[in-house]
């Protein structure tokens, strides 16, 4: 398997979850705007929000194995930039798995702050990759962070990816914490509870 | 599991908590449908990614033809340094050095013998009896990608006065790193410029003090650095830097006028 599937298939993937973060935050500003969602879109926003830990374990999981792919086998040499959002990312796959087995919806207290952070990095890769002059005019001999390792569909790299993976973590780490529909019956019954946010599965 | 405990520790919320469970049921009904979809959707882009991969493989073999691209028997070459090495470049130094802030202005430059893509040789001479400017670029450098075009402009413009020789080398080549391998490249850029390889272990490169890319030396006629530069420089400072040393080779015959 060649490098360029991989990393086609990890931009691919990236595009998704563009498409999936476009689609839910419009969903939750139009829901914000005029008081509810509408009501065909509320049993796929219920299965996403019980599959919010199992998704946000699969989206960390991708993009932290997606990286080790990048240094270890395709031999890209990870710049410092890279390293520190490695430091954010990869902490969530430990922190979704650990929020999905113990069904503990409250996890965007843990992963916000990680990925607030990583895609504030990503962010500034990202840009350095794409205007190198604007911070710096020359290349290091070493590991330039400016470097473009991968370029796919004319605007996704690495850290563009890494920034997509971070927004993704962030929304499903607030989709799990949000609550079932109250106008529906059963929906906040056990609202004073310490379980209440334990959605049994 | 994680249920049951939180039973055990809350008997009272056992029943609302199954009602809870219940209802969930009742309304998850879209669960396995999103999981299909998503399986569904990492086997399309599994599919898409490995075909275009293919697709796109077959492409770049059909545009391989670029004629330097296609002479290009070697990427890296080995290289005869003699001379003293010039020193380092100073740190933190930014743009062109000049005397006062670079010990190597006044140095006779190494010289060395290599060769290029297609394996003819080219030569680094103090000797030459011209002034110089020697350019290291990277392949991989997105500096040295946006610089080229620039300096290539600049050439065609008439920039460049005619006696001062221009040698870029190639230098840093690395097989795994982006925009590999710098012959294609070369060709693209239609770099007009005599193109030396460093070797594998940028031999020609240490000699002269490099810094980073890109890494600029232009010397006198007798071989001596007038200046250094390191990373990307403006061109109007390049231009008042040839036409500095160019009125010294002024023997020399320059047809072209400094633009």
């Amino acid at each position: 398997m060649s490098v360029d599937v991989v990393t086609t298939f990890l931009a691919l993937l990236a595009v998704i979850g563009i498409g999936f973060l476009v689609v839910t935050w419009t969903l939750a500003a139009w829901a914000r705007i005029s008081g509810s969602l509408p009501a065909s879109v509320v049993p796929l926003r219920d299965a996403f929000v019980d599959l919010a830990l199992p998704l946000g374990f699969a989206v960390a999981l991708t993009t932290t194995l997606g990286s080790l792919y990048l240094s270890e086998v395709a031999k890209f040499p990870p710049c410092p930039l890279c390293w520190y959002q490695r430091i954010c990312m990869y902490p969530n796959v430990a922190l979704f798995a650990v929020a999905w087995w113990r069904r503990d919806r409250d996890v965007r207290f843990y992963v916000l702050p990680l990925v607030v952070v990583g895609a504030a990095i990503a962010t500034y890769h990202y840009l350095l990759e794409r205007f190198p002059d604007s911070v710096s005019s020359v290349c290091s001999t070493d590991v330039p962070c400016e470097t473009v390792w991968v370029w796919k569909f004319h605007f996704l790299s690495i850290p563009g990816m890494a920034w997509v993976g971070f927004l993704l973590l962030g929304t499903l780490a607030v989709l799990a914490g949000r609550r079932r529909d109250s106008s529906l019956p059963g929906g906040d019954t056990v609202g004073d509870a310490p379980v209440d946010k334990e959605i049994p599965a | 599991m994680t249920n049951t405990d939180s039973s055990k520790k809350k008997p009272s919320a056992a029943d609302p908590y199954s009602k809870l469970a219940k209802d969930v049921n009742a309304r998850s009904n879209m669960v396995p449908v999103v999981v299909g979809v998503i399986v569904a959707l990492l086997v399309v882009v599994a599919l898409i990614a490995f075909l275009s991969s293919r697709s796109s493989s077959g492409d770049a073999a059909e545009g391989s033809g670029a004629a330097v691209a296609a002479d290009a028997t070697q990427e890296t070459a080995s290289v005869q340094i003699s001379g003293t090495d010039l020193p380092p470049f100073p740190q933190g130094a930014s743009g062109l050095t000049d005397a006062s802030t670079d010990p190597a202005v006044g140095q006779v430059i190494p010289k060395v013998v290599g060769q290029s893509f297609d394996g003819s040789e080219v030569t680094l001479d103090p000797a030459a009896g011209q002034p110089q400017l020697v350019i290291f670029l990277a392949h991989w450098c997105p500096v040295c990608q946006g610089e080229v075009p620039v300096l290539q402009d600049w050439i065609d413009q008439g920039g460049v006065p005619e006696n001062v020789k221009v040698t870029a080398v190639a230098t840093s080549v690395n097989p795994d790193k982006p925009n590999y391998p710098p012959s294609k490249w070369i060709a693209r850029e239609g770099w007009t410029p005599q193109v030396m390889l460093d070797d594998s272990g940028s031999s020609a490169a240490q000699a002269y003090g490099l810094p980073g890319f890109p890494y600029f030396v232009l010397t006198d006629a007798e071989g001596k650095v007038v200046q250094r530069g390191s990373g990307k420089l403006p061109v109007e400072q390049l231009q008042a830097a040839v036409n500095s040393v160019a009125p010294q080779a002024g023997a020399a015959p320059s047809s072209v006028p400094a633009s």
